[in-house]
Order: structure tokens, then sequence, then C-alpha cells
């Protein structure tokens, strides 16, 4: 079973890998497809107003520490960046990291709670396979990184 | 292997509500409070919300068109959880749904609530009632996605939300509200028992166990308090104890063999003026004297009225309140509720630890309940309660004249561990007292009924030592060796020597002929040898006793005196075959009594006793005189001057071992005395009949009458009669 401080650790090991040195512009690319993955995982058990309801709230709270996050809206597809990322150029790294880093943490705790953490090895698997496609720093494709621990077959045993 | 993780609850403080639900109530949960109006949905949530309420905990109040906030919150001053620094910022939030609903409808009344929901990101969320949606909604549909999006927006930020509305049974199958949420709480009101009575359900709660009995609860300014002694009253494995309580109440103890065990309950059942409620406050009293603390709940007698009884028994049972050892708990008839009474017991019981615990009665207690299961379980928790205190309970149940039954509703005596009976019955122009350990658990107890009086100092009982009850061996020989001078010149000779020791000799004879003035030789005769002596009279008191000893120039004063002989009088109107025996054992034991006499032993006879009980009653003393080492004497009047019937008519010559016949015999002219000896066991003794004297010194055996009723000499010579 996962426990509620293992989200922060896989999203730092997730954003550290495919992440690191990112212009604030890319690195809103990779979280928008990360994000992305995370939610068709869950999409798949939860349905759309349930993950809606979830993220509504998961954004309220990030948007209560970082501002310009009220940005980011929330649709049945899952969530629209273009308007963040229109201002993306705008926005200090280092507090767009730690922003995007909050709404993953975020969305995995209050997800976990919700459903008793059942579901948090399959999402921490789904977003840790995840290499984004033409995120690399220097516009190579970023490779699929070493395989986390807890990933798949680990975190599946896990469960 | 899966991890298992405890399922977070928020605990409402509402008492014993948690406990239904087995620690409280799922976070998260959407909880439906349904039932008509006035059945205390509002209050029960509100009381829950201000118990949960803190700085950390917020909690979202949301009024609808219901009842304006105003008056909700002028209707919360008067309950004691309220606590106006929790509004608002401390953590309760009303706010009045009503004018949205009004004008902009079901969607924008959503956005409303989560706009405050994302404000104020509480804890747990009310809407009051959530009915009102089902009006304002256009279509079951609508209701069904608005229902549905609430309690997943609700969901989305872990709010615990309680959805009130007066919602009927059709509703639970038809209204799709109840196809989204988690729990389902029905609260009722309607007549039970005699009285109106407010009950809550917990139909359905998803990730816990839980209660789905009935309970009742009440109403007061404390807010909601839950009875559930289903629940909260269970009976605790604890297993067979050693321990075992002695009640301290005269010779109730020894019916009782080696003691009550710790944690049983007794019935104490008789009809009206039995003695009940005097036992259970001896009960009481005793056991505070012993250390033991005892409460009483008296649901008929006021405390004064208590105290009043015990005041004149003696007792000084205010001084025991005083101390902390004994509890009187008075409920008047009229407010007693059986399931919030129940748990006061418990409550008062653990709280005070007491160790006895007397119930006066269940009778009273249980007079509204129709239903003998409901009568059987409420009896079962209470001994549940008395069990798990490892105390004693006494509960009173008076039993109705003329009901050939143990109890009351006829279940109770099921369920306790013990009964102990008290009756009374018509014997001559009084009633006799009687109390019979008719049942108790895992204990070897005195079987039968045992005569009590009631008077001053308490309760009296009189235990009947039978051979037959188990736990009296047959009585020793007699020692063969071993024989008492009788006091009597000349009478020793006619015995063999004298009265074998432990030997029993029944004199019998008419009224006047001597056989007094014989006992009480015989008495002195053991002062002479310093053994302590017995004088029973139950016919002449003490002060006539004494008189006519010095009359006959005995020193019977000067024996009392110096404490070697003791006069006890019964008198013979008052003392019941079935006591005599008890108060005659006492006061051998005490005075360590080695010759006793029992003059005038018709007189029990007399005052009620049948003849075989009579017989009974003698079997039994000769057996408990023998155990103890005495030797004695008892007389017996007969109605003939002559004739032997009275001796072996009753069938009492199988109990004596030595029989003496005192009869008059036709001289010439005159009536003489005479003294046969018609058994001496064990022993060869004189068969002849001889005449005597009673003159200053007392009675002197003479001469031997021969057959022409002529002193010997004139007449055959006498014969002997020997036997082994």
């Amino acid at each position: 079973m996962v426990e509620a401080r293992e989200h922060g650790a896989c999203v730092d090991a997730w954003l550290e890998r495919v992440a690191n040195r990112l212009p604030s512009d890319k690195l809103l690319l990779v979280f928008d497809q990360g994000f992305a993955a995370l939610w068709g995982r869950a999409h798949q058990t939860l349905g759309d107003v349930t993950l809606m309801a979830i993220v509504d709230r998961v954004l309220y709270v990030a948007a209560e520490q970082y501002p310009f996050l009220s940005a980011l809206k929330v649709e049945p597809a899952g969530l629209r960046c273009q308007e963040l990322q229109q201002q993306a150029g705008k926005l200090r790294r280092d507090e767009l990291a730690k922003a995007v880093r909050l709404v993953l943490v975020e969305f995995l705790t209050v997800l976990g709670a919700l459903t008793a953490e059942i579901l948090s090895p399959a999402l921490h698997a789904e977003l840790l396979k995840m290499a984004p496609a033409e995120a690399g720093p220097d516009g190579d494709g970023p490779q699929a990184g070493p395989q986390d621990p807890k990933s798949e077959a680990g975190a599946g045993a896990k469960s | 292997m899966t991890k298992k993780t405890d399922v977070a609850r928020i605990q409402t403080g509402v008492r014993n509500l948690d406990e239904l639900l087995h620690g409280g109530l799922p976070k998260g949960s959407v909880v439906v409070l349904a039932g008509p109006p006035g059945a205390g949905k509002t209050i029960l949530t509100q009381q829950i919300c201000f118990n949960i309420a803190s700085a950390r905990q917020q909690v979202l109040y949301f009024n609808t068109l219901s009842e304006p906030t105003a008056k909700t919150l002028r209707h919360l001053r008067q309950f004691s959880f309220f606590d106006p620094r929790k509004l608002d910022s401390g953590g309760v939030h009303f706010v009045d749904l009503g004018v949205i609903l009004r004008t902009k409808g079901l969607e924008q009344a959503s956005k409303l609530i989560m706009d405050q929901v994302r404000k104020v990101k509480p804890t747990v969320v009310v809407i009051d009632s959530f009915r009102v949606f089902d009006d304002l909604a256009r279509s079951k549909e609508e209701l069904r996605k608005f229902g549905y999006e609430l309690a997943v927006n609700l969901m989305a930020w872990e709010v615990t939300t309680f959805l009130l509305g007066e919602y009927g049974p059709l509703d639970i199958s038809t209204n799709p509200l109840f196809s989204v949420i988690d729990g389902l709480f029905l609260v009722t009101q309607r007549e039970q028992s005699g009285e109106q009575q407010r009950f809550m359900q917990l139909v359905k709660l998803r990730g816990t166990e839980h209660s789905r009995d009935e309970h009742s609860f009440v109403i007061t300014s404390k807010g909601v308090e839950v009875y559930a002694p289903r629940v909260t009253v269970q009976r605790e494995d604890r297993g067979p104890g050693a321990a075992r309580c002695k009640t301290g109440i005269s010779k109730f103890d020894e019916l009782l063999g080696e003691g009550i065990p710790r944690g049983s309950s007794l019935l104490i059942a008789g009809v009206a003026g039995t003695g009940k409620t005097v036992l259970l406050l001896e009960f009481l009293y005793r056991g505070a004297q012993a250390g033991e603390k005892g409460i009483i709940f008296s649901f008929e007698e006021t405390k004064e009225r208590l105290l009043a009884t015990a005041r004149g028994l003696g007792w000084d049972l205010e001084r025991e309140i005083e101390r902390g050892m004994v509890e009187i708990v008075f409920i008047a008839q009229p407010d007693i509720m059986v399931e919030q009474h129940l748990l006061m017991v418990q409550e008062r019981v653990q709280a005070m630890q007491a160790r006895r615990v007397a119930i006066d009665s269940i009778s009273v207690f249980l007079h509204k309940v129709k239903d003998p299961q409901i009568d059987r379980e409420k009896v079962f928790q209470l001994a549940s309660i008395i069990q798990n205190s490892q105390a004693v309970g006494f509960f009173a149940t008076d039993i109705p004249y003329g009901a050939n039954q143990l109890s009351r509703f006829g279940v109770e005596e099921t369920v306790v561990d013990g009964v102990v009976l008290l009756t009374s019955t018509e014997e001559g122009f009084e009633r006799q007292r009687y109390i019979e350990v008719y049942k108790l658990r895992n204990t070897a107890h005195l079987k039968g009924r045992h005569s009590m009086l009631v008077g001053s100092g308490g309760i009296s009982i009189f235990p009947r030592y039978e051979l037959d009850s188990g736990l009296l061996g047959p009585p020793p020989p007699l020692e063969a060796a071993r024989r008492h001078r009788s006091g009597v010149p000349g009478l020793d000779e006619l015995c063999g020597g004298g009265l074998l020791e432990r030997s029993v000799t029944l004199v019998s004879g008419s009224a006047g002929i001597g056989k007094s003035t014989l006992g009480l030789q015989f008495i002195l005769e053991g002062v002479r040898r310093k053994e302590p002596g017995l004088y029973v009279t139950l016919e002449e008191g003490p002060a006539q006793v004494l008189n006519t000893a010095e009359g006959l120039g005995l020193s019977l004063r000067q024996a009392t005196d110096r404490g070697l002989v003791e006069i006890l009088y019964l008198s013979g109107e008052h003392v019941r075959a079935s006591q005599f025996l008890s108060r005659l054992d006492d006061t051998v034991r005490k005075q360590k009594t080695r010759r006793v006499v029992l003059d005038g032993m018709g007189q029990v006879e007399r005052g009620g006793a049948a003849p075989d009980e009579l017989r009974r009653l003698l079997y039994a003393m000769v057996a408990r005189l023998k155990a103890n080492g005495v030797t004695s004497i008892v007389t017996l009047e007969s109605d003939s001057m002559h004739s032997t019937d009275i001796v072996t008519g009753r069938g009492y010559s199988a109990i004596a071992d030595n029989i003496l016949m005192l009869r008059y015999a036709a001289a010439p002219g005159d009536l003489q005395p005479t003294v046969s000896v018609l058994k001496t066991r064990g022993s060869s003794h004189d068969w002849g009949t001889h005449y005597f004297s009673i003159a200053q010194g007392g009675i002197r055996i003479g001469e031997r009458v021969n057959a022409g009723g002529t002193p010997e000499g004139k007449g055959p010579p006498a014969r002997r009669r020997a036997k082994r």
C-alpha cells in the first residue's frame, strides 16, 4: 500500500528525470503530458464527473498558493493548459516548477485519500513510465528513463 | 497481501451514538437523516456539528427553505451543546440558501454550496432540509443529476455530509437521492410501552459495521441522548469466578451455602408485604458495615421512606450514606424510562464501584413493557451490568396474589442466577413469613422454606437443619463409657447408672406431676460438675422458674447468677416450630452448653406445628444437640394421667434414647406419682414402676410399686430388662 508521503517522492523522481533544466514553457508541456497520463489512468476507474470534482479542488487549493495556476481549467476531457502556456514566458521557472509539483502531488494525495490509495500504485507507474516526446533540453526527445523501482511490476506487487 | 487500512472516522460526540457506529461516522460519508417533522433530525445534526466544530474543523450548515437561520439560532440557544463562540470563525458557519433557491434554482444553489465549500474547506456540511430540492427539481432526472454531482463534489473535498429531509419509507425505494448516499438514519417517534418515544435506526452506512437495531433516544436540554443498551450493555465473558459474597444477614448465609458467586443476580420474589424491600435494604446495610459499597434503585419508596424504614429497624443507614458506602436512587414510577434508566444504572454502579446492587423492583421498573421478550432482554441487561461489575444484584419482583409463578412477568427467573422466594402463610391468627432459596447456580444451598421474622435489628431467619439437607451427617453414637448423673436421687439406678453422655431423655407426664422439677435437678447436677446448662422454658417465664426452684430449695438462682445456667424463655405463642431449633442451636453454641432441658415441648405443637412437623423438628434437634455434645432432657405434657399413648402414639419414642413416664398410680384413698423407665438406649434399666415424692431438694425416687399397687416388699419382685 502506498503511503501518502510517497506521492511527493514519485513526482520528484519523475520531474527529475524528464524535466530537469527544462525552460518554463517545456516544463509546462511536460506537466501537461504527465497530468494527462494520470488523468487517463484515473478516468478509467472514476469517470469524468468525479475526476473533475477532484481536480477542481486540487486546482483551487494550489491556486491559493500560486495564483497563476487559476489559468488552468478542468474539462471533461482533462486539464486545459493553453491559457497558462501563454503566460509561461513571464513566469519564474523555479516558481512554476514548484507549482506543477504541487498540483501533481496534491492530485495524487487527494485521489489517494479518497480511494484509500487503491489506485496510487497504478498512477505512480503511469507517471513514471511517461517520457514526453520533444521535451528534452536540446530539443531531443527525452528518452524513457530508467524504470523506477516503484513502477509497474514493483508497484503492482505492492498493491 | 493487501494491507487493510482503518476507515478515518468522525466522532459525533452524541451519547452512545458512536457506539452504534462502531467508533463514529466514516469520514467523507454522505448521510441522509430521514424522518417526519419534529422527530429530532435538526437537533441531532446541530449537536453533532457543535461537538465537531473547532478552529481546525469547520462546519457548513446550509438552511434551505424549511426554517429561517435566525429561528434556528434562536432555538439552538436552549441547548447546552450550543456555544456561541463556535459560530463563524469558531467553526460553525450558517448559510441561508433560501434566496438562491427561490430565485435561481438548483444549479445556482449547487454552485453556491461548492463556492462555500471551497472557501471554508469544511469537515462537515449540512443541508437542512434537502427535501426542498425534490420540490424544486423539474424532473427526477434533474434531481438525480443534482444529487449525484453534489455528492461527488462534496466527496472530492472529503466532506462528511448530512442531508436532512422529511423522507418516508416510500422515498427510500423511489427517490434517486437514496442511490447516491452512503448512509441512512431513520428517526421516528411513536407510542411504545405506554409512552411516546423517539427511535433511531441506522438503516445503511457504507464502509463500516454498525448496529441495525432501532434504539430509543430522548431530547433534553443536553440535546440528543441515545439509549442503546443492546450495544452498550454487553455481557463480558469473565468465566466462573471463585469469589463469593456473604450477605451478613442473620442466618441467610447459612441458607446460601458457601455464598453467592460474585457477578450473580438474584430475584427476590414475593407478594406484597413479604419483606422484599427490607431484605434489599439489609443486604446493602450489612454490606456497608463489611466494607462493600452498595446502591439501591428504588422505583416505589422514596429515599426518605427507605431511611425511615431503616431507622425503624435500628439501622443507621444515614451514616453509611454519609460515609459513601450506600447510595439511594429514587425514580418515581411515572418518570421511569426503561432504556435511559438502564444505562443510568450501569453508570451509577460503575461510578460508585458498587459491590451490591438492589433494584426495587424490576416489576415496577418494567411495568410498562408488555412484551415478555423485552422484559427478558431488559432483565438480562441488568444482570449483565451486575456480572460485568462483579457485584451481586438483588432484584425484587412482585408476584401477583394467588399466582403460581416465581416472578411478575414469568420470564425473569430464567435469566437470573438465583431466585429467593419470600412467602407468608396464615397460621392460627397470624401470618408467618418464610424464605426459600429456590435456585442458586453453582451453589449447594439449603432447600425448602425457612421461617423468617422482620423485627428490631432486621431480618431473622431460622434455618431448618434437616438431616436430609445434605449439610448434616448422622448424629454421633452415644458414649457408652460416660454417664451423667441425673441429680434425682434413685433415678440413676433405674436407668442403668445414669444418663449416657449425648443421650436424649424424653420425660412424659401429666401437668404438675414434676417434669420441670426433674429437669431442674438435672441442670443443677450439671452445675455441681461445672457443666454449663440451658433451661429452655416454653410455658413459664424465667421468674416463675426461679421461684419454683427456690420453693423446692434448689439453688437455681445462684447458678444463673454465676453464669453456669441460662434460662431461655421462648413464648410458645410466638415461637414457631420452624424457628425453635435455630434459636436453640444459637444459644447452645454460644454458651458451650453441656446439659439442656426443653421444658414443655408440646407448646411448639400447640403453636401450630403439625405432629409430623414436630417429629421432624425433634429429630433434627436431637441430631444437633448430639453433634454439639449435649446431654438433654425434653419434657412433654401428657393429657392422660394413666396411659402411655402420648409417648408412643406420636412416634416420639424412636427419637429419644431414654423415655421416662411420670404417671399417677392409684393408692388406697390417694393418687401417688410414679415413674417408669420405658426405654434406655444402649443400657439396662429397671423395668418396674416406682413411686416418687417431691419435697425440699426436689424429686426423690421411692419404693417400687407392686402388682397390687402397694410398695415393694408387699408385691412381686422387681424384674430388670437388659439391653445392649
